[in-house]
């Protein structure tokens, strides 16, 4: 009976862990003062989804060091690069491999990471960016 | 002890060894029988542990613009980390 029960129990939490939080997320899960949220399936079309990490800095103070962390040195503009997963840091080229789309927005104080695994996902991502900047503006 | 004691005694061991070896191979079935039974059980357990939670996950096939999201801070909204996600997109473009 307990061989059984050890067999539920894994079963349901082996499936719950594939649905995770990125290491990213964990790294900065526990800083008192950056808010941190991960949208797992961020929807880009309707057959492409990406995870997303957002680092929010909960005062100016921390902005400025959430800022020194990522090497943003705009304060105004947004900035964007492709960032290596483990080190989202340090600006890369996109060569197919799995990286980070980053945004840094100063004026939201957030940084948002998109976890681009393959070359649809980036081309998804640019192509949702051309759409809804269209949308945006044509609304206006 | 005589020839036919002997004898009586050699059959009988013959019929000791064969109820034995016979014994022992019913012992080895049903511990065979067991097994299997155990793991159907198992597979059969383990099938509906993986079903039932995956009813309530959210994935891929949902209506929804997104599966789920993590905050390290209690009572966020959801929907408000997804449209930040979309306007962050926005801002670089």
């Amino acid at each position: 009976m307990k061989k059984y029960l050890l067999i539920l129990v894994l079963a349901i939490l082996l499936p719950l862990s594939v649905c995770g939080q990125s290491e990213l997320y964990r790294r900065y899960a526990s800083r008192a003062d950056v808010t941190v949220a991960q949208v797992s399936g961020f929807q880009l079309n309707d057959s492409v989804r990406v995870d997303v990490v957002m680092l929010t800095a909960d005062s100016k103070s921390a902005w400025t060091q959430l800022a020194m962390e990522f090497d943003i040195r705009s304060d105004e503009g947004v900035s964007s690069w492709l960032g290596s997963i483990d080190r989202p840091a340090k600006r890369t080229r996109w060569s197919g491999r799995p990286l980070l789309r980053v945004i840094a927005s100063p004026k939201r104080r957030t940084i948002a990471f998109y976890r681009l695994e393959n070359e649809t996902q980036y081309d998804a991502l640019l192509e949702y960016q051309t759409n809804n900047m269209k949308n945006k503006k044509q609304e206006k | 002890m005589t020839d036919e004691q002997f004898e009586q005694l050699w059959q009988q061991a013959k019929v000791d060894g064969l109820v034995r070896e016979l014994a022992e191979g019913y012992s080895g079935w049903l511990r065979r029988r067991r097994r299997v039974r155990n793991m159907a059980v198992a597979a059969v357990i383990l099938l509906t542990a993986v079903s039932v939670p995956a009813l309530f996950m959210p994935d891929g096939r949902n209506n929804k613009n997104y599966e789920h999201v993590f905050c390290n801070r209690a009572g966020a909204n959801d929907e408000q980390w997804v449209q930040l996600a979309a306007d962050m997109l926005l801002e670089d473009a």
